[in-house]
């Protein structure tokens, strides 16, 4: 028996013999910081001095600043590559020069005219020319990623959508080199400001073109389009490599794990505040939290369900009350592919399906905009931090109406218009269908709930199930198949500008519109006309209209306008917003980290 | 049976296997219409467009028999498809999450077994008795017990309360840049084994210091597995022949228990010790997540929600492969330790 | 069976196989009077299995008297969800468990029988299946089926039958070669006869008492699977997804970690207990009917 016990004593002491020789470094470590503080939890550790690590949940798609159209991918990009101008710290409207020294607008030629500064190196080691920016934005417009970027720059050069259709010389012709300036003609005065903030964005990055043809990208020339038009994703040299003029440059991406960049030397200002920026990817909130709360992460991604957990913690930086520039909606499509489709039922109006056509009807589509419980999702989804938005043009664009007409949370007048859908039929047979969202995503899914619990309340033969599936693989080939019935989105504007709201919710080739069959040639006009205006108390009346068109089709339902939160350790310092800033933890070029 | 034949005509025998692992992974894949499949199967929005040309590009119409045969042909190639949750090759991601689940199988499976045998005999020697309900409940409990519970409560005592004493992740972030610098060389991207490779101090106690809490949570989890086995077949050992005859001999009941019920005991333990090893791929999936300890099981289950069928084909291939291959060394060395079991004989 | 006193007379003796039979019985009350105990809101008669929730907010929160047993994740009743959760547990054990054990004596006693080329068959078959890492194949099966409790069952079906066909063949194989089937099949017995009259009921037992033991293993597969995002819809009664939806809940905030305790811990410890319940019950028939086992 005694040996036994002795047996076990051995093992509990070479554990714990273990257990101290890794606990050793451990302790010495953080053994300086201390004292508990009296409220607010223990004290946060100084950690990793010169380091930034951030702890987010989405894994870049592309680092190919053409491809890239997704916030994780765009949030790098920022810090690796440049633009020609950005926005000036906060201000929307205002610019400052980036690899532009200068630009000049032209009214009587409708050119904007940049002037390249001088002695910036790329990180492989290249020299900025004129030719680089004529050859990145050609070349983004010669590859025209389907679901890409590109959309924006073709709109303003050449009133058009996409490649297809124009040649090679249209594309040549809106960006010339001249000296050492870069001349962009546009196809309209009116859109002389969105230019400039389109340029700001990530798909205006300049890269290295001798760098990028050595790597078998885009040659230049008109034979080589074929090549590279549309290329197959993931195939571009770009795509996983990286060669900007950025104060970061790529050191490691760890799939799925994390992304490192690291001081590029010989940047054109001043160096960097940070030797290393680290993302990484941790799905788990516990987990995220921790870290934050332990110093190991100086930003983590915190979902609105989880403020009361840590909004205590006297050791962070919290800010609050960020006036995104984002909205959160649900679209019913209103030509739904019926093949193979697994979320219709029957397919037919029987009670148990819907027919492809379901959502044509407008009363249909007014019964389930009242049956949406605004004032509940802002309160329990959002925790009151957030507004509904009576339509896309949201609250800090320029054409935003307060008092536009807005749906309301009104279960009788939702009872009327269903009764009214479809002859009386949708009433007396009911419907089933499936809703779809985001999977990971339980805001939208709570506001799906909300919904279909509702409908259900309404009538108990109208049945909506809830179901998540994963963004790009699942939704995103179903959306764009025609396949979606309803389904939760939401939308981040490129440009601070209402007219990139109002596309792609109401134009017939929009990101949204497009895939629920709203819009028409006519409405396209309007749009056009209200962006083209340069009247700017007649170009406010235009988008007020749209507001009211967008009101009286009821089209989808607003869910809400989010108000923004970020959270680091009390160790960072500098952070301004500017919504459009990709990466949530803002603009770190201009950031600090130190112990005091 | 020699050796070098039983090995010969047991590797003969995983290709029945192995072709029946494929067919049946593809056949999960056939339950979706072929427009289905090829949403599946496209890697951008282009080729999304026109569905039609997609199924006719890869044959997604075609018999049954025919896509089989195409797509074991890319097999054989090492063409495993794309996996589009960590964008590289199916192949890519295995090579590199491997190491990391393979760190945490070398440090759990010993303790495993070791706690799982000592466990086991200790109640078998008391059955029922105090000490054997105890264990037998403490290990029921263990593996009842959801592992994300323990998981993020093991994080919290011993990261959150514990002021970052046992941190999730594989590696501090100052040790992680210094090991993807020169002179640092990751020979195995296993990072125990490398730090002593390099002979670097600092490295080996970061990378155990990250391992502790995972190690401790998959072992928690898995031990009432082979602590019920060692239990079961102590009994069984105890109640031989050869026992009683030890026992009537009057040798202490400690020297029985130790020397000869154990040794026979063991055979049937160290069977499923290679299977322990190639099932740890299973538990993995959530302690990988909670611990950011990220390794080829997160990867699956990552796959697996993202419904990236090629990725979790690709997986769920290598890892029949994987669980085979062990349980044919196993077997091996089976034969070693137990001279009186033929080769060629099998372990059921 | 002149065993079955001695039997119940081992297994009440024995306290721990004793609480295994109280556990046990105590949830097949709960799952009888479900209705009774959490009587389902005139709203949701149509789907008694769903959870009455009250709000949408994320935050759960504590027992009050609404609740008895607070709110979790997306304000669904605990009490509700555990108590009809009982239910969605028993019908995804003893389902799975029923298939499977017919399954595997199906199989498993062709094999065992009949031996040489339907042996090599069959028993290749499960090296296929057994190949496989079982969550990895269940996780694919339901992935490729959608996600719903009738697919958690056939997913977890198709991962646990061929272990049961192995065993019943193993124990089959050993009967067999027994003097009594011998003389049997001398009488000139047809093979069905021999299986069903002799082979069959004495291989038998170490397979009923392995299905007794692995019920609560089903469960807790299932409860895996839910966690993992691949078990019932969302606000089905179901034990595991209650339980993943205090995954983000664990740890409170800083000052008070165990605020949400009652999210955390009530699911987790009806799963426990049934877990608990059927491993002790399975033991205890183990350590009785074990023929390896000499009946000291």
């Amino acid at each position: 028996m005694s040996k036994r016990l002795s047996k076990l004593g051995w093992i509990v002491i070479i554990a714990l013999l273990t257990l101290a020789l890794v606990a050793f470094p451990a302790c010495t470590q953080t053994g300086e910081e201390e004292e508990e503080e009296e409220n607010g939890g223990p004290a946060i550790p100084y950690k990793n001095d010169g380091i930034f690590v951030q702890m987010t949940i989405g894994e870049p798609e592309t680092l190919d600043p053409a491809a890239s159209y997704d916030n994780a991918s765009g949030e790098q990009i920022d810090l690796v590559y440049e633009t020609l101008v950005d926005y000036d710290r906060g201000a929307a409207g205002d610019f400052v020069g980036q690899l532009a020294t200068d630009w000049v607008w032209n009214a009587a030629d409708l050119t904007w005219t940049f002037t390249i500064r001088q002695g910036v190196k790329f990180h492989e080691g290249g020299d900025l020319s004129p030719e680089d920016v004529e050859y990145s934005f050609e070349r983004a417009m010669i590859y025209d990623r389907l679901g890409g970027p590109t959309w924006m720059l073709f709109e303003p050069l050449l009133l058009a959508g996409e490649y297809a259709g124009l040649t090679f010389a249209d594309v040549d012709a809106t960006v010339e080199v001249d000296g050492n300036n870069v001349v962009f003609t546009l196809a309209d005065a009116g859109y002389t400001l969105i230019w400039l903030q389109t340029i700001c964005g990530g798909w205006g990055s300049i890269v290295d073109k001798e760098w990028c043809i050595a790597n078998g990208e885009w040659d230049g020339t008109e034979a080589d389009i074929p090549n590279h038009y549309q290329q197959e994703d993931g195939t571009t040299y770009l795509w996983t490599h990286m060669n900007g003029t950025g104060p970061w440059k790529l050191n490691q991406w760890e799939h799925g794990v994390q992304f490192k960049l690291e001081r590029f030397d010989d940047y054109w200002r001043e160096p960097a505040p940070f030797d290393f920026v680290i993302s990484q990817l941790v799905e788990e909130w516990t987990t995220r939290k921790q870290a934050l709360l332990a110093g190991d992460a100086d930003f983590v991604l915190v979902d609105k369900m989880y403020i009361p957990e840590i909004e205590g913690v006297a050791d962070l930086l919290k800010i609050k009350d960020l006036g995104e520039l984002a909205v959160t909606s649900m679209f019913m499509n209103q030509d739904i592919e019926t093949e193979d489709n697994d979320y219709i039922g029957t397919g037919q109006l029987d009670g148990n399906g819907i027919p492809g056509d379901f959502f044509s009807d407008p009363d249909v589509r007014k019964g389930f905009l009242y049956a949406f419980d605004y004032e509940t999702a802002i309160r329990d989804i959002m925790l009151d931090e957030g507004i509904t938005p009576p339509s896309p043009i949201v609250e800090g664009l320029l054409g935003y109406n307060p008092d536009a007409s807005r749906y309301t949370y009104d279960l009788a007048k939702a009872e009327e218009h269903l009764k009214a859908a479809w002859g009386g039929q949708v009433w007396e047979k009911g419907f089933k269908f499936t809703a779809i969202y985001n999977s990971g995503n339980d805001m939208r899914k709570a506001a799906m709930e909300i919904l279909a619990e509702n409908l259900f309340e309404i009538n108990n033969k109208f049945q909506v199930a809830v179901v998540g599936l994963p963004w790009g693989t699942g939704m995103v080939p179903l959306l764009r198949s025609y396949r979606l019935v309803l389904y939760a989105c939401g939308w981040g504007g490129d440009y601070p500008h209402a007219h990139n709201f109002v596309a792609p919710f109401m134009s017939t080739y929009g990101t949204f519109s497009k895939f629920m069959s709203y819009g028409s040639a006519e409405l396209d006009a309007t749009i056009e006309a209200a962006l083209l205006e340069l009247d700017p108390e007649e170009q406010l009346d235009k988008y007020y209209e749209l507001q009211q068109i967008w009101y009286d089709d009821a089209p989808a339902i607003m869910c809400w306008q989010p108000t923004g939160r970020r959270w680091f350790t009390k160790y960072i310092h500098g952070f301004f917003f500017n919504p459009m800033i990709p990466g949530d933890a803002g603009p770190l070029y201009y950031m600090s980290k130190s112990a005091s | 049976m020699e050796l070098r034949s039983y090995i010969i005509r047991r590797l003969l025998l995983l290709i029945p296997v192995l072709l029946g692992v494929t067919l049946f992974i593809f056949g999960i894949t056939m339950m979706f219409s072929p427009t289905q499949r090829a949403m599946l199967y496209v890697r951008d929005a282009k080729q999304l467009a026109d569905l039609p040309a997609v199924i006719e590009r890869y044959g997604l119409d075609q018999p049954f028999v025919v896509q089989y045969g195409t797509w074991l042909g890319q097999v054989f190639t090492g063409n495993l498809g794309y996996s589009k949750v960590v964008s590289q090759p199916v192949s890519d991601a295995i090579i590199q999450f491997l190491p990391a689940t393979l760190e945490l199988a070398i440090f759990a499976t010993p303790l495993i077994i070791l706690l799982g045998i000592l466990l086991g005999t200790t109640a078998a020697a008391h059955k029922d008795r105090p000490l054997d309900h105890g264990t037998r409940v403490a290990a029921i409990l263990g593996w009842s017990l959801p592992t994300f519970w323990l998981g993020l409560m093991l994080l919290m005592i011993f990261y959150g309360f514990l002021r970052g004493f046992l941190p999730p992740g594989r590696l501090s972030v100052q040790i992680d840049l210094l090991v993807n610098a020169a002179p640092f060389i990751r020979y195995t991207h296993i990072n125990t084994i490398d730090a002593i490779l390099n002979l670097d101090g600092p490295v080996f106690l970061d990378a155990l210091r990250h391992l502790v809490l995972p190690v401790v949570t998959l072992s928690v989890v898995n031990v009432a597995f082979i602590m019920r086995l060692m239990r079961s077949s102590m009994l069984e050992s105890l109640g031989k022949g050869y026992i009683l005859t030890a026992r009537a001999k009057g040798l202490a009941e400690r020297v029985v228990v130790n020397k000869h019920a154990r040794r026979n005991a063991l055979i049937p333990v160290i069977t499923v010790s290679g299977y322990v090893f190639a099932a740890l791929a299973n538990g993995v999936v959530i302690t990988e997540t909670i611990f950011n300890f990220k390794g080829i099981g997160w990867w699956a289950w990552q796959s697996a929600i993202n419904l990236d069928i090629s990725s979790v084909l690709g997986f769920a291939l290598f890892n029949a492969v994987l669980f085979v291959l062990v349980n044919l060394v196993v077997d091996v060395l089976y034969t070693r330790v137990d001279p009186r079991v033929r080769l060629g004989q099998g372990v059921q | 069976m002149t065993d079955w006193k001695f039997t119940a007379r081992q297994l009440v003796r024995n306290p721990l196989s004793l609480l295994g039979i109280i556990i046990i019985v105590i949830f097949v009350f709960i799952a009888i009077f479900a209705p009774l105990i959490a009587p389902t809101p005139e709203s949701h008669q149509q789907r008694p299995y769903m959870i009455p929730r009250d709000g949408y907010r994320a935050q759960p929160e504590p027992p009050s008297e609404d609740h008895i047993f607070g709110t979790t994740q997306g304000q669904y009743d605990i009490f509700y969800g555990v108590i009809w959760g009982t239910r969605s547990a028993f019908r995804v054990g003893l389902v799975v468990i029923g298939i499977v054990v017919v399954i595997g004596i199906l199989l498993g006693s062709l094999a065992g029988y009949f031996g040489g080329i339907v042996d090599e068959i069959i028993m290749r078959i499960t090296d296929v299946f057994l190949a496989f890492p079982a969550l990895i194949l269940a996780m694919a099966i339901v992935a490729a089926l959608g996600p719903s409790l009738n697919t958690v069952i056939i997913a977890l079906t198709v991962v646990s039958w061929p272990s049961y066909a192995r065993l019943i063949r193993g124990d089959i194989l050993q009967v067999r070669e027994e003097d009594y089937i011998e003389a049997s099949r001398g009488l000139g017995a047809s093979s069905a006869r021999v299986i069903l009259r002799h082979a069959l009921p004495n291989a038998i037992y170490p397979t009923l008492i392995m299905a007794s033991l692995d019920i609560g293993a089903v469960v807790l597969s299932a409860a895996a699977l839910s966690f993992l995002g691949l078990g019932a819809p969302e606000g089905y009664a179901d034990w595991g997804q209650l339980t993943s939806f205090a995954r983000n809940w664990i740890v409170g905030p800083p000052g008070d970690p165990l605020k949400y305790w009652y999210a955390v811990t009530i699911p987790g410890l009806f799963i426990l207990f049934f877990v608990l319940g059927w491993n002790l019950l399975g033991d205890a028939f183990r350590d009785i009917f074990d023929p390896r086992l000499a009946r000291r």
